[in-house]
This record gives C-alpha cells, sequence and structure tokens, in this order.
C-alpha cells in the first residue's frame, strides 16, 4: 500500500484536531500536538480501486506566538489548510501558511478546508477573499461538527497525490 | 540437353584443377617452407587422435588457469560429474560405497553427537525453565500482567533482545521497511516511525543542537531506540534489556548496505513499501539477541554438564527399567502358570490372553478326575495373577489319570495295589475273589486299560471260610442223655446258640445260591432192643428237632434221624471218629451232620 505524508495547517483553534478526530486511527494523545508541536495519524483512502495510506501530520497550529515548524512539513506530499469560516484572520493566518508550505514543498497539491459549514449563516468570510487566497488551491466546505464533507476531503486530496 | 550439361561441369571441373594448382603454387612461392607447417598443422587440427594426444599434455593446466578466471567451469562441469556418479552408482554402488566408507561412518557419529548434545542442552533448558522456582515467579508474573508465559520467559532470559527494526526515510519519515522478533509486541509501526522523526526534530529543535548531530538513542525502562542515521534512510532498532555496543556496529552495517544497494531509489521514494521487501533480510540481521545464560554458557561450555537433564533421562530410565521388570515379571508368572499347568495330568492348556478386564484367562480341557488348576499353581507362583479357567471336559489316557480313574471304578480293598504299564494294569497284594470276579468284568469299561494281570495278585474267599467255620462248629455239638431219658443231659452250647449258628449258614450258603440241610442224628446205647433203641433214637433227635424249631430254624433247614435207621454199621463205626466211641460201641448222644450243595462240589 502506497504511503503519502500530508500535513495538516491552519490557525490556532480552527478546529483541525476536531476536523480528523472521528476519522482517522491514532494511537497517541492529543497532548502530543501540545508538548511536541505534531501528532500523526493515519488514515486510509481508496482511490480508483487502489489504497493508499494517508500519514497525516496534525501540526499545531499558528498564532502570534508559535510559528509553523517548517522541520514538519519536509517530505509533505500534500497538505491541508483549514480556516473558520466565522474568523477571517483565520484565513489570513492559512495564507500566509500557505506561502511558507509552498517556500517549503514547492507546488505539491493543497486543500482548503473552510471549517464550520455548520454555521455558514454567521460566516465573516467573504467568497471574493476565499477566491483570492489561490486560485488553484481546491475549496471544500467542512463541518467538525457533523462530520461534513470530511471523507470528501481526503479523498480528493488522496487523488491528487497519486 | 543432359549429355550438354555433363560435359560443361567436366569442362568446369578441369579449370578448376588448375585454378587450385597455380593457387598452391602462388601460396608455396609466398610462404616457402612454412606452407607445409600450415599443412601439417591444420591436418592435425583434423584428426582426433593426434590432437587429443597433443591436448592431454596441457589440459590440466588449461583446467587449472581456466579455474583462477571464474566459476564457468564447475557450472560446466557440475552436470557432467552429477552424469558420472550416477552411471556408477547404477553400475556398481559397491564400488562408491566403499569409497566414501571412511567418510560416512565418522560424519554420521558427529551428526549423531552433535544433535544428541544439542536435545540434552534443550531439554535441560526446558526442564530448567518449567521446573524451577523462578519459573513458578514468571508463570504468576504472566498471570499478573496478563502476558504469554513464552513471552515473560524470553524477557527474563534475555541479556537483550532486539524486538523491531525500522527503517524510515528520512525526507517522508514513512516507514519503508519494519522487522519484529517473534513475542514483541508491535504498535502500528508506520505511525511510530513518523512520531520518532518528529519527536528527534522535536529534540533538535527544542535543545539546538547541531544540524549534523542528531538524537540517536532514547531510553524509556529497559527499552532502548537506537537511531542510526544514512542520507536517505533511518534505521530505528527498539531493544529490550541492556544494550551492548556491539548493535551499534551492526545498525550502522545496515544502514551503509542499505544506502549502498538501495540509495539512489530511496532519494526519490513513492511511498510504496512493497519496492523495498529485498531489505528485509538486512533488517532482519539486526534482530540480535543473547540469552542471560549464553555468556556463562561460552565460557565454560565443555565443563557445563546439564545434570537435569541427565538426571531426569536417568530418572526415565529408572522408571522404564523398573515398568520393564514388572512387566516381565508378569509375563514371566504368567508363563509360569502355564507352564505348572501344562505339565499336571489331564490338562491340557489351548490357549491364553488378558481380558478387558484385566483377567489372565487360560483355556483348554481338563479330564475332571486330573488336579484343580487353582490348587495346582497354588504355592508354586508368586504374586499369583487374577485368574481366570476356561476348561472344557474331555477323558485323558495319561497314566496318573488312568489310575485314578481305575481306582474310581473298580474301588480296591486296601490289601490291593495296582500299577499302570502300557495299557495293562497289574494287581498286587490280596483280594476277595469276589472283588477280582467284579474287576475282571469291569476293567474294560476303563479307557486307557487294555489288559489285566493278575499273576500276582492273591485271592480268598472269606464267605466260603465263615460258612466252613460254621459247619465246623454245628458238626462238633452233641448232646448226651442219661439211660432211656430223651432231653439232652449237658449244654456244651445252648439250643438257641445251635440254631442262631444254623440260621447264619443258612443266610450264608443262600447269599451264594446254595442249599443247604443239617441232619440230627439221635443215638442210643447198646443195652435193650434194637426196636427200642431205633425208638429213643428217634425220639431223641425229635426232641433236638423240636426245640431247634421252637428256637427259630426252619422246619426246612433240619431233620431229624435215627442213627440205627439211616447208617449201615459200617458207616455209624467207621465212617468218623466224631460218631462213636473207639470200641465199636453206641453212646447216649445226639449228632450233627450239615450237607450242602457246596459240600457236595468240593
Amino acid at each position: 500500500m502506497i504511503q503519502k505524508k500530508i500535513c495538516l495547517l491552519g490557525a490556532f483553534s480552527v478546529g483541525k484536531t476536531s476536523l480528523i478526530k472521528r476519522f482517522v486511527e491514532s494511537i497517541f494523545d492529543e497532548k502530543y500536538l501540545t508538548t511536541l508541536g505534531v501528532k500523526i495519524d493515519k488514515k486510509n483512502v481508496e482511490v480508483d480501486g487502489d489504497d493508499v495510506r494517508l500519514m497525516i501530520w496534525d501540526l499545531e497550529g499558528e498564532d502570534d506566538y508559535s510559528k509553523i515548524k517548517t522541520n514538519h512539513l519536509r517530505g509533505a506530499s500534500g497538505y491541508i489548510l483549514v480556516a473558520d469560516g466565522t474568523r477571517p484572520d483565520t484565513l489570513e493566518t492559512a495564507r500566509s501558511i500557505h506561502q511558507l508550505a509552498r517556500q517549503t514543498l514547492g507546488k505539491v497539491p493543497a486543500i482548503l478546508a473552510m471549517n464550520k459549514v455548520d454555521l455558514e449563516d454567521q460566516w465573516s468570510v467573504t467568497e471574493s477573499a476565499i477566491g483570492l487566497l489561490d486560485p488553484d488551491l481546491d475549496l471544500i466546505r467542512t463541518s467538525a461538527l457533523s462530520g461534513q464533507n470530511v471523507e470528501q476531503l481526503f479523498a480528493s486530496l488522496a487523488k491528487r497525490l497519486l | 540437353m543432359q549429355q550438354t550439361s555433363s560435359d560443361d561441369s567436366q569442362g568446369s571441373e578441369t579449370q578448376s584443377h588448375e585454378v587450385v594448382d597455380e593457387l598452391t603454387q602462388l601460396r608455396q612461392l609466398l610462404l616457402g617452407a612454412e606452407y607445409d607447417e600450415l599443412l601439417a598443422l591444420k591436418e592435425w587440427l583434423n584428426d582426433p587422435e593426434a590432437l587429443s594426444i597433443k591436448l592431454s599434455t596441457v589440459i590440466s593446466e588449461a583446467i587449472a588457469e581456466r579455474f583462477k578466471l571464474d566459476k564457468s567451469l564447475a557450472e560446466v562441469m557440475a552436470p557432467t560429474i552429477e552424469g558420472a556418479i550416477q552411471t556408477s552408482i547404477a553400475e556398481d554402488p559397491h564400488a562408491l560405497a566403499e569409497s566414501l566408507y571412511p567418510v560416512m561412518g565418522p560424519a554420521i557419529r558427529k551428526s549423531i553427537s552433535e544433535t544428541l548434545t544439542q536435545m540434552l542442552e534443550n531439554m535441560n533448558q526446558l526442564l530448567e525453565q518449567s521446573l524451577s522456582p523462578k519459573s513458578l515467579g514468571w508463570r504468576f508474573d504472566a498471570w499478573r500482567t496478563g502476558r504469554s508465559y513464552s513471552e515473560i520467559v524470553l524477557m527474563n532470559t534475555l541479556e537483550y533482545q532486539v524486538e523491531q527494526v525500522f527503517l524510515i526515510h528520512s525526507e517522508t519519515s514513512l516507514l519503508v521497511q519494519h522487522v519484529v522478533a517473534d513475542f514483541a509486541i508491535t504498535k502500528d509501526p508506520d505511525m511510530v516511525s513518523s512520531m520518532l522523526s518528529a519527536i528527534q526534530d522535536y529534540i533538535l529543535d527544542s535543545f539546538s543542537v547541531g544540524e549534523d548531530e542528531a538524537l540517536n538513542s532514547m531510553r524509556l525502562g529497559d527499552l532502548t531506540v537506537l537511531i542510526e542515521k544514512g542520507p536517505r534512510a533511518v534505521v530505528a532498532a527498539v531493544v529490550r534489556g541492556k544494550v551492548p555496543s556491539e548493535i551499534e556496529v551492526v545498525l550502522k552495517r545496515a544502514v551503509e548496505e542499505i544506502h549502498m544497494r538501495h540509495g539512489k531509489r530511496l532519494a526519490d521514494y513513492s511511498g510504496d513499501p512493497d519496492e523495498y521487501t529485498a531489505i528485509e533480510p538486512t533488517l532482519r540481521s539486526c534482530l540480535l539477541y543473547r540469552r542471560q545464560d549464553q555468556a556463562d554458557d561460552e565460557e565454560d561450555k565443555k565443563r557445563n554438564i546439564p545434570w537435569l537433564a541427565i538426571g531426569a533421562i536417568v530418572v526415565l530410565l529408572g522408571m522404564f527399567g523398573y515398568f520393564a521388570y514388572e512387566e516381565r515379571e508378569v509375563r514371566d508368572n504368567r508363563e509360569r502358570v502355564i507352564a505348572n499347568l501344562t505339565r499336571q495330568a489331564g490338562i491340557l492348556v489351548v490357549g491364553s490372553q488378558v481380558t478387558d478386564e484385566g483377567l489372565f484367562k487360560i483355556s483348554g480341557l481338563r479330564d475332571p478326575l486330573s488336579i484343580e488348576p487353582g490348587v495346582a499353581i497354588a504355592g508354586n507362583v508368586y504374586p499369583l495373577p487374577e485368574l481366570l479357567f476356561d476348561f472344557k471336559p474331555y477323558i485323558s489316557i495319561e497314566p496318573e489319570i488312568v489310575l485314578i480313574r481305575a481306582n474310581h471304578v473298580l474301588k480296591p480293598p486296601g490289601t490291593v495295589q495296582m500299577r499302570l504299564e502300557k495299557s495293562t494294569l497289574y494287581l498286587f497284594g490280596e483280594s476277595e475273589v469276589s472283588w477280582l470276579k467284579a474287576t475282571v468284568d469291569g476293567f474294560k469299561a476303563i479307557p486307557g486299560i487294555e489288559a489285566l494281570d493278575v499273576s500276582e495278585l492273591v485271592t480268598f474267599d472269606s464267605l466260603l471260610m465263615e460258612i466252613e467255620a460254621a459247619e465246623a462248629l454245628i458238626e462238633s455239638v452233641s448232646f448226651h442223655f442219661e439211660r432211656a431219658e430223651i432231653e439232652p443231659l449237658n449244654t456244651e452250647i445252648t439250643i438257641e446258640q445251635l440254631a442262631a449258628k444254623i440260621n447264619l449258614l443258612q443266610q450264608l450258603h443262600e447269599s451264594r445260591g446254595g442249599t443247604v440241610v443239617v441232619d440230627i442224628y439221635g443215638e442210643a446205647d447198646d443195652t435193650g432192643t434194637e426196636q427200642l433203641n431205633r425208638r429213643i433214637e428217634r425220639q431223641r433227635a425229635g426232641y433236638v428237632f423240636d426245640a431247634l424249631t421252637d428256637a427259630g430254624v426252619s422246619p426246612d433247614s433240619i431233620r431229624a434221624h435215627s442213627i440205627r435207621e439211616t447208617m449201615s454199621e459200617d458207616t455209624r463205626f467207621n465212617d468218623a471218629a466224631r460218631f462213636v466211641n473207639p470200641g465199636n460201641t453206641h453212646e447216649r448222644k445226639v449228632v450233627l451232620r450239615v450237607t450242602s450243595s457246596l459240600k457236595g462240589t468240593r
């Protein structure tokens, strides 16, 4: 089975960890995320009949005090940027992380997950603002609460990795 | 048309001959004497015999030279040699067997001795581990921790063991290959390998050591993770126990070997571990371990005698010996029982078996007159096995049994001894005639006796003797009278006694089928007239007659007579002294005479 390393990136408390919690296999406690700055989970996805094993590096959220450790990005075949639809600043953080990742990894497949789709009526992030981020970036609206589109998020990224 | 073509070919042949001759001339001009040498060489090459003679001088050296170059010679020759050996064996296996004989013996002995030593050592270890108090502790640990016993044993007996080896791609932190030792527990190695990399990065970041320096060992309890970095991939080994320095060397070599063979491919790892299965043996060679006692073992392997195993074997042999002995005892005992029975006259053992109930069943034939089987073996066999007899009756003509049967049937008196010889029954001692008569009549009915020999037997007839005695007594009786009296004067014997005697005589004769009559003769003295005397004689006899009949004698058994009337003078005086006194005189008396069928026959 082919394995691929992917990273889960985004601002602090956009719900990255909650987003994937119910969809991945994990043997490590969440406390690793805060101590080590990273936690590794696993997800098997089927792409056109082939199984792909995604090793998901859930990186600590970025805020004013902590920056993404580029060491952890190394070797990733793709990444998922997570932003909170109700907080425009998280989209801005996603943009800067995206740039950092592009510098480190080159032009690898990436997806923007706009989380909290269940609260879409409260979203303060505009379509145009999302569109401005990077036209090459695929957009998927997700909900950690309902699990909406989470499987599709991994499936579409995996498909682009092969 | 054909003619023409034939002519043509003839023409061209002549032409070509000319050309060849010219060429030869040209060659000789050009090469001179060397041309002849070349021709000789060519001829020599075409002649197999000459060629082989020439080659034979260099063939050994040639083979040796080629052998130095490469291994192709071995490959080429292998089938030939195999074929040769097969042919040799097919033709005569003895030749090869004889050549191999000096090698095979030692080889087999060595192999057997090594196998035995190994077995003994394994057994010893097994016993030590399964019987010692230590092992009980381990069992408790296994129960307490929920791990398998073998796992606990391994953990406790191992000085160290490399439990897992990871090959991790440096760039992506993805797992390339992973091997696990038996009994070791492993958790999601792909996640572990990524996390290992993350931890390394974390350490690197947190303690800002130099780029080149890397974390190469982590420790938790008795677990150590050794990390050996290569440019493209990292080998990480999880070691339980005390880590010896040699492991690092082994890991280093593994990393080097992997990079040497797969370094280029690893630079661009696609994430598919299946492409790298070839690495597995290299990683597996890193799964080192050392038992705790191995170190001691190596030091004094020769002195270390596996006492426990030897002891166990001795005990086993002892038990085996005892059981074999007991088994043998039982078997011997059974054989003794059968032998004992077979010896007995009138018992034929046909078969024996042990029944489902464990009884030893002996079946056969037995003459009812022979000794009881239980009695026959009692006292001779110990311990007495649980026996079951199943004998069918038969008639034996073994001499002992025939003799018993003769005793049984003929019932000889105690004065008679019997002996059997070749179907002839010999009788000794003395016996009644009547018994002999019955024996002569009866012996033929006894199986096993065909003839009777009584030449040594003295016979007698006690009845006859009794009769004779009774008769003598009766005839000895005489009654005496006073002158002219008819009542007897003397009573030597009472009438009752006489009557009883006469009745006895009567019975004795009747028992032999004979008859008896007692004549009573009355007698008077010579005084008085003949007529008177005759009357007195009748009266005197009549008196005794009456007295006897009164005493119970049958009148048919006795007769009363006057002696002067029934006997001539000559008979009266000369016949027997008993009748009269000497001097030819008559006396006043009554005498008795017995007449019987028996007396007549004598």
